[in-house]
């Protein structure tokens, strides 16, 4: 969690991503680049370090068998897939981020010449 | 392989491990994809994918390092007075893991000397602390007889003296008599050769232990037997039918434990005996014993024929030198008749004095070896954790400020001692075994058998004993250091910080220099020993001891036979040497009846025509010996007067010839005598005077270390003997020969036994196992000692370079020079240990005299090993000190005076 208690970022985009469908690593990374409009690069410590994390925590589970089997030989490429527990994570935050931004759009509408 | 997944594998090894085996080949995909991307925007993007790359690989390895990283602040909340064992333990053990590389260094080294001592007091107890396994063995004693005139100790027990003590004793509840040897079991198809023991009838009597089959023999089973007599009168006695008790193994190998063997038959140097009993494997005494005969002793003989070994058991409560007068007082009937002068009295020892006299001073030098390095181990360990404690008084300080109590902060010191010690115990205790088992592998002949060595209730509680006390002795530095003085301020000081050190520092430098001392007198006593090793293998035996090949063919000799078969020996020894001449590769055979390093002995009494007065009155004990022709060249022998053994000697009994060594000129005719043609005879009225034909050189026939004794040989053919040794000079490997000779033999007669088929340089390192072993122990022990103290003198260097960074930083900036620093850092380590090493080598040659006979022909104040050791210890200090000091020269001042 990050400091303020929310989802650290690119938690919330790799579950985001995964909410889609069940993705490999390299999938996962490109649509994380492509939700984000190429903002957020996942590297590849911080993207598998960050995928074990979100298993040991069971957000995300590890598929035992490729599913899609036309889309590459490799044997090392795992698949993973949002769990229930992950989904409500996300869910949440989701919903959480949702009040931020009405909260922020109500007070920028209410006082345009301050920051807020 | 394109370059870029070359280059990112290379990468890749900045990543925490796990990350690696799990991900990496997605990790390298992943990657390539970013490169690939950035590779439309040019070199500049390209590089700082790869430097982002790099970022990330190091940014996960320090997050993984992370939870651990989590200093000292994670302290014991509750810091209430009081044991609280749970929570020491947990933090004890919690901080030990924290460092494992220093942790699992002072394991190793508390294991190491926890083992070396485990292994050491095992073999000690097995040889002489465990009980013999007979009841009441407290009560057991060793009986013989002396005869210092004749210049032995030990003479071995006239039958007749004997028989009068078992009539006369008080004080004994039974005394016995035995004779180990080697017999010929036959049945018929093939031969043996076991060992066993001719006993008296109260044999089994005296040790306590009952035939688990059967029973013992009677008294009139011993009873003397009368060679037979032509005719068999009525007045002869029954004949009493020959009995035998057989062993346990014997009963398990030869009639699968049948409970029917009673009264069955086993030929016995060629004649039946009924076996009567069986005995369990308990009763194997004083070695590996498979039969026993009874000893059928005629105490009514006459003359002196001294032979075997007695053991008694005493009534409760007497003592050894109460037994001792009680025999005594026994034997003076025969002080009065036979032997007026009294060179012969009995003597009683306690029975395990008697079996490791011999290997007393071995291990009682190894003992206090393998403590001095348990010693020096507990030195270093003292040492690293004193270098630990200091480093945490910042944290002691902390607990402190937080409410602890210093009882408290001890008792968690101590616990984490303690664990230590605990690990180390266990891990030596295992490896303590093993090293016993390894050792008992190698020289399995030389320990006796009934020595049991294993743990039992003994070992374990000396490996807990050494526990606790290595604790005491490496325990009390840091203790002391860590929890004393002033640890308020400890708080405030930097962890680099010099505050407390001085009394650390001296305390380290004490314990650097005692381990260089001990290291210095185990080191000087090891290589004297191996010095002597190398001294004793050296020694010319006095003939020639490669390319020899030695056997021994032992010929039936059945007491019972009406006249021993003298011609039938005779026949078959021609036949044997004519038979081993003609083998190939053979140069040159001969038998003799008694062969050097064969560990037999036969001595007499001569006399010599005109001897010298000899100064003490001392009658020489004369080695006596029966050998063919052919047995001198064979041997390799020295030539000095006359000639060699020859053909016709012996065969003309008017003209009785003999061989003697130089000893024996030197003793009946002195320094400088000619032997040849003189004349000497066995004592005795009728004896014949029989003339010296030659003289050859000594050979050093009971050991390479062992003094030679005067010797004569008589000529075989008039002194037919049933058991000869042949000896086998070749020109092709020796050993090559043996298959060729087993089928010789056996094709003369498939019931004799072979035995002892070797070569000579075999034996001679048969001679010398045990102190090889003990040598090379004392040595590695040493050299264990060495590397332990260099490896203490180094890491304390380094860390008082550590310390003193601040020091030198600030000298270096004041303008000190390279050169200075390096000597001074060098110089104030050295010169403790040139103190401790000098202390050592003084302490050495004390110690040195202590290890006695054991330094054969190497004087304990040897001055070029003294030397030696001196050199290589203050050498290996220099450069133990001149790595950190090198590395101390070259601090840069501005570094160490910023980071504060």
């Amino acid at each position: 969690m990050a400091a303020d208690g929310s989802l650290k970022p690119h938690w919330f985009y790799i579950l985001l991503a995964l909410a889609e469908g069940d993705r490999h690593g390299l999938g996962i990374a490109r649509a994380v680049q492509t939700l984000s409009d190429g903002r957020v690069r996942l590297w590849p410590a911080t993207l598998y370090g960050s995928l074990d994390e979100l298993r040991q925590r069971k957000w995300i589970e590890e598929l035992s068998r490729r599913r899609d089997q036309l889309e590459d030989e490799s044997e090392r490429k795992r698949y993973y897939r949002l769990t229930r527990a992950g989904r409500q994570i996300l869910t949440a935050e989701a919903d959480h981020l949702g009040r931020l931004a009405r909260l922020a759009r109500a007070r920028l509408r209410a006082d345009p010449g301050e920051v807020g | 392989m394109s370059a870029a997944r070359r280059g990112y594998r290379g990468l890749l090894l900045l990543a925490p491990r796990e990350l690696r085996r799990e991900h990496s080949v997605e990790m390298e995909e992943l990657f390539l994809e970013h490169l690939a991307a950035a590779h439309a925007a040019g070199t500049l993007a390209r590089a700082a994918v790869w430097t982002r790359a790099a970022s990330d690989l190091v940014r996960a390895r320090l997050g993984s390092w992370k939870p651990r990283r989590r200093l000292v602040l994670t302290v014991p909340i509750d810091e209430r007075k009081g044991p609280m064992l749970g929570p020491d333990l947990h933090y004890a053990l919690r901080s030990l893991g924290r460092q494992r590389g220093a942790t699992a260094l002072v394991v190793f080294m508390l294991a190491l000397g926890i083992a070396a001592n485990v292994g050491v007091f095992t073999l000690v107890n097995g040889l002489f602390l465990r009980p013999f396994p007979f009841p009441h063995p407290e009560r057991l004693v060793y009986i013989n007889e002396t005869a210092p005139r004749w210049n032995l100790n030990v003479v071995g027990i006239n039958y007749p003296d004997f028989d009068r003590w078992r009539k006369d004793m008080k004080l004994f509840e039974a005394i016995a008599l035995y004779e180990t040897g080697r017999y010929n079991l036959s049945d018929g198809a093939s031969a043996d050769r076991v060992p066993g023991v001719r006993v008296t009838y109260d044999f089994a009597r005296v040790l306590g232990v009952s035939p688990i089959l059967g029973r013992f023999f009677t008294a009139e089973e011993d009873a003397p037997r009368p060679r037979a007599v032509a005719g068999g009168s009525a007045a002869s006695p029954r004949p009493v039918a020959q009995v035998i008790v057989i062993s346990e193994s014997l009963w398990s190998e030869r009639f699968g434990r049948a409970q029917d063997v009673i009264g069955k038959t086993l030929r016995v140097e060629g004649e039946p005996r009924t076996v009567i009993g069986v005995m369990p494997a308990a009763a194997a005494f004083p070695d590996d014993v498979r039969l026993w005969l009874p000893t059928n002793g005629d105490p009514t003989r006459e003359g002196d024929s001294y032979s075997g070994d007695g053991i008694g058991r005493l009534k409760p409560g007497v003592s050894v030198a109460d037994a001792e007068k009680d025999l005594t007082r026994a034997h003076q009937p025969i002080w009065d008749t036979r032997d007026k002068q009294r060179n012969v009295s009995p003597f009683v020892h306690s029975l395990r004095e008697e079996f490791v006299r011999d290997y007393k001073t071995a291990a009682s030098t190894i003992v206090a070896a393998v403590a001095i390095l348990l010693i020096i181990a507990c030195a270093n360990v003292a040492a690293v954790m004193l270098a630990r404690a200091l480093a945490r008084r910042r944290e002691m300080g902390i607990r402190l400020a937080l409410g602890s109590s210093r009882i408290r902060l001890l008792r968690q010191l101590l616990i984490e001692n303690l664990i230590l010690a605990l690990v180390g115990g266990v891990i030596g205790l295992a490896a303590g075994q093993w090293a016993i088992g390894a050792f008992v592998a190698m020289i399995p002949e030389e320990l006796p058998r009934w020595a049991v060595f294993q743990m039992d209730l003994r070992v374990v509680a000396f490996s807990l004993l050494s526990i606790v006390a290595t604790v005491i002795l490496f325990g009390w530095a840091p203790a002391l250091h860590a929890v004393g003085g002033d640890l308020r301020s400890a708080v405030h000081t930097s962890t680099n910080g010099t505050t407390g050190a001085p009394r650390g520092r001296r305390t380290l430098a004490f314990i650097v220099g005692a381990e260089f001392a001990l290291a210095a007198v185990l080191l000087v006593c090891g290589t004297l020993l191996v010095k002597a090793f190398d001294r004793v293998r050296s020694v010319d035996p006095g003939f020639r001891s490669d390319h020899l090949l030695t056997f021994t063919v032992p010929l039936p000799d059945p007491p019972s036979a009406a006249q021993p078969r003298f011609a039938e020996w005779l026949a078959f020894w021609d036949q044997l040497n004519e038979r081993t001449r003609q083998l190939p590769g053979v140069d040159a055979a001969g038998l003799v009846s008694c062969a050097p390093f064969g560990g037999c002995h036969l001595g007499n009494f001569l006399n010599a025509e005109n001897a010298i007065p000899r100064p003490d009155g001392k009658n020489p004990v004369i080695l006596t010996r029966v050998a063919t022709p052919g047995y001198f060249e064979a041997l390799g022998s020295r030539l000095k007067e006359g000639r060699f053994l020859q053909e016709p000697d012996g065969r003309d009994k008017r003209v009785p010839v003999v061989i003697v060594n130089e000893s024996f000129v030197r003793a009946m005719w002195g320094e400088g005598a000619k032997g040849a043609g003189r004349r000497v005879k066995f004592n005795g009225d009728d004896s014949p005077w029989m003339t010296v034909v030659g003289v050859v050189g000594d050979v050093k026939h009971y050991g390479l270390e062992r003094p030679m004794r005067p010797g004569i040989y008589l000529p075989a053919a008039s002194w037919p003997q049933s058991t000869m040794t042949m000896a086998v000079h070749t020109q092709v490997d020796p050993a090559s020969l043996a298959p060729a000779i087993r089928e010789m033999v056996r094709a003369m007669n498939p019931e004799l036994p072979l035995v002892a088929l070797r070569t000579m340089e075999e034996s001679i390192r048969r001679s010398m196992a045990l102190r090889a072993a003990f040598s090379w122990m004392l040595a590695v022990f040493a050299a264990l000692a060495f590397v332990l103290a260099v490896g203490g003198a180094y890491g304390v260097a380094t860390y008082l370079v550590t310390q003193r960074t601040r020091e030198i930083g600030i000298r270096v900036a004041l303008g000190a020079r390279t050169p200075d620093i390096f000597r001074s850092v060098v110089a104030s380590g050295l010169g403790i240990v040139a103190a401790g090493v000098a202390c050592g080598l003084v302490g050495s040659a004390a110690v040195a005299k202590l290890l006695g006979d054991a330094l054969f022909g190497v004087s304990p104040h040897d001055a070029a090993v003294l030397t030696f050791v001196a050199v290589v210890l203050v050498g290996t200090a220099l450069m133990a000190n001149g790595l950190p000091a090198r590395r101390a020269a070259r601090i840069d001042p501005m570094r160490t005076l910023r980071t504060e």
